[in-house]
């Protein structure tokens, strides 16, 4: 019993040991019950049976929240499977036409012999970017008679067999990861295809001995060839040749790949990942030339402009010349 | 390794048994008396002197000093009686109740206990008030201890004290 307190002994309050007489007193008649140990004992048991279930519950529920976490945060991005069924070349509109000939009736799509439903590849089509200038008649028949079945899955290439990297290796035209030698018999570039046989295309000049190169410029999984075509002056003048989806070779028309220094002006290209640059300048000043450098892309419609041309100052006497040709060209 | 942890377990789960049974023989009804004067609803105060003893039971490992046992049990009472009064609820209604009810030998007590005027004027109290007049003038605890158990200060505690002596001498005043 701890004694009274003067602070507790306040003229309007309860003494203190009045209020702890009056205190016992109330609880007096409480007693304990007789089932009160057997209550606890067995709240005691209970408790103990409790905790493994409650633990494997909680357990549980925690994994799972775990799971749900993992899944919501990182989902699986599904465009890395999506991605190699689209090649550029499926844009073409030589794509556009053969798939419109499949879902043709039988019989409208201009058969082949070795494939009902696979439409005739018919060169100088309509295409206001892309032409297909030439195919030799009699090594392209044979290519065309022993090429592989198309891939039902790979509707944006219905008659190339799909390419095994994106992009493509350098060399590989037919995306089999094996390089393709090009070589020149007068005009006519003739290219021994390691799976689809050979192919020829007749540009209206090339200059010999052949200057060529093979990048997937487009990065579609196959690889375009670039051909120096003529010069003028110390300019060199270049064409692209790329692999249509009907296993022939046509030419890009409109190319703006120019390479070398004439007079005050100057041309460079590069190749960049799906893209390439196209540098013109021209003197200003000693050695010092104003340059545009301009992203162009090769889409289904030739090529295309990307953004907007950049301006900048290269002093040739300080700097490495932007004007040679690029894209593996010697 | 693990037969060594179950051993010990099992020697923690001896000592709490005895330790329950001691606890129980000494202290229970002085415990279900102070719950009385917390609580509001006399019926609940020996459900939340059992359940303190459960908790005690089930906390009897990590005890650092076993000694103060019963200041741990007398803390969870009060905390206890808190969430009663605070909510309403029965203490733990989630669990099953072991056994049967059984008519409470106390309800004839309870009754006379709620005829007591200085329990009507202890329901009239502030909780904390009435926590710091039962626990210093019932339980008998210092001003300290009286603390420790409210979770305030010695200072709080004094100051719960007067005044609610101050206040149970007018309302038992006003009951006569």
């Amino acid at each position: 019993m701890s004694g009274l307190e003067p602070d507790e002994l306040r003229p309007d309050g309860i003494r203190p040991d009045e209020l702890r007489r009056l205190l016992f007193e109330a609880v007096e008649p409480i007693r304990s019950s007789p089932e009160a140990y057997n209550r606890i004992r067995g709240g005691v048991i209970r408790r103990r049976r409790m905790r493994v279930p409650a633990m494997t519950f909680g357990g549980l529920a925690l994994a799972g929240l775990i799971g749900f976490a993992y899944v919501a945060i990182d989902p699986r991005p599904s465009s890395n499977l999506v991605e190699p069924a689209r090649p550029p070349l499926t844009q073409s509109v030589t794509d556009t036409t053969a798939v419109r000939a499949s879902s043709q009736p039988a019989g409208h799509g201009g058969s082949t012999g070795s494939g009902g439903v696979r439409p005739s590849a018919t060169p100088g089509r309509s295409e206001p970017a892309v032409t297909a200038t030439d195919a030799s008649p009699g090594p392209a028949s044979t290519a065309t008679a022993t090429r592989p079945s198309t891939t039902p899955s790979n509707v944006n290439s219905p008659t190339l067999p799909p390419p095994v990297s994106f992009p493509a290796k350098p060399g590989d035209i037919d995306g089999d990861g094996v390089i393709d030698s090009p070589s020149l018999s007068g005009s006519t570039i003739v290219v021994a295809l390691s799976r689809l046989g050979t192919v020829s295309v007749t540009l209206p000049a090339v200059v010999s001995p052949l200057t060529a190169s093979v990048v997937d410029i487009d990065a579609n999984g196959y690889g375009e060839l670039i051909v120096q075509t003529d010069s003028s002056g110390d300019t060199r003048n270049f064409g692209v040749i790329r692999l249509a989806p009907n296993g022939q070779l046509q030419v890009v028309s409109g190319s703006p790949l120019h390479a070398g220094l004439n007079g005050t002006h100057g041309d460079g290209f590069r190749c960049e990942s799906g893209t390439f640059a196209a540098v013109a300048g021209d003197n200003t000043v000693d050695r010092i030339y104003s340059v545009t450098s301009t992203t162009w892309q090769l889409t289904k419609v030739g090529f295309t402009k990307v953004g907007s041309p950049t301006s900048s100052t290269v002093d040739l006497a300080s700097a490495p010349s932007p004007f040679t040709a690029g894209c593996g060209i010697a | 390794m693990p037969a060594r942890s179950e051993a010990a377990r099992s020697e923690v789960a001896r000592d709490a048994d005895a330790a329950l049974t001691a606890l129980y023989s000494e202290h229970y009804r002085s415990l279900v008396r102070l719950a009385a004067l917390l609580l509001d609803d006399l019926g609940l105060c020996e459900e939340v002197v059992q359940d303190a003893y459960i908790r005690v039971h089930a906390a009897w490992g990590r005890l650092q000093d076993r000694d103060k046992a019963l200041a741990y049990l007398r803390q969870t009472v009060v905390n206890l009686a808190r969430s009663t009064l605070r909510r309403r609820l029965v203490a733990l209604k989630h669990a099953p109740k072991p056994m049967p009810d059984a008519a409470s030998a106390e309800e004839g007590a309870y009754t006379l206990v709620e005829r007591a005027a200085v329990v009507q004027a202890l329901r009239e109290l502030p909780r904390r008030q009435r926590e710091a007049v039962v626990l210093r003038y019932y339980a008998d605890l210092s001003e300290a201890d009286a603390a420790a158990v409210m979770r305030c200060s010695v200072g709080s505690v004094k100051a719960y004290t007067s005044r609610g002596l101050a206040a149970l001498g007018t309302k038992l005043e006003g009951l006569r």
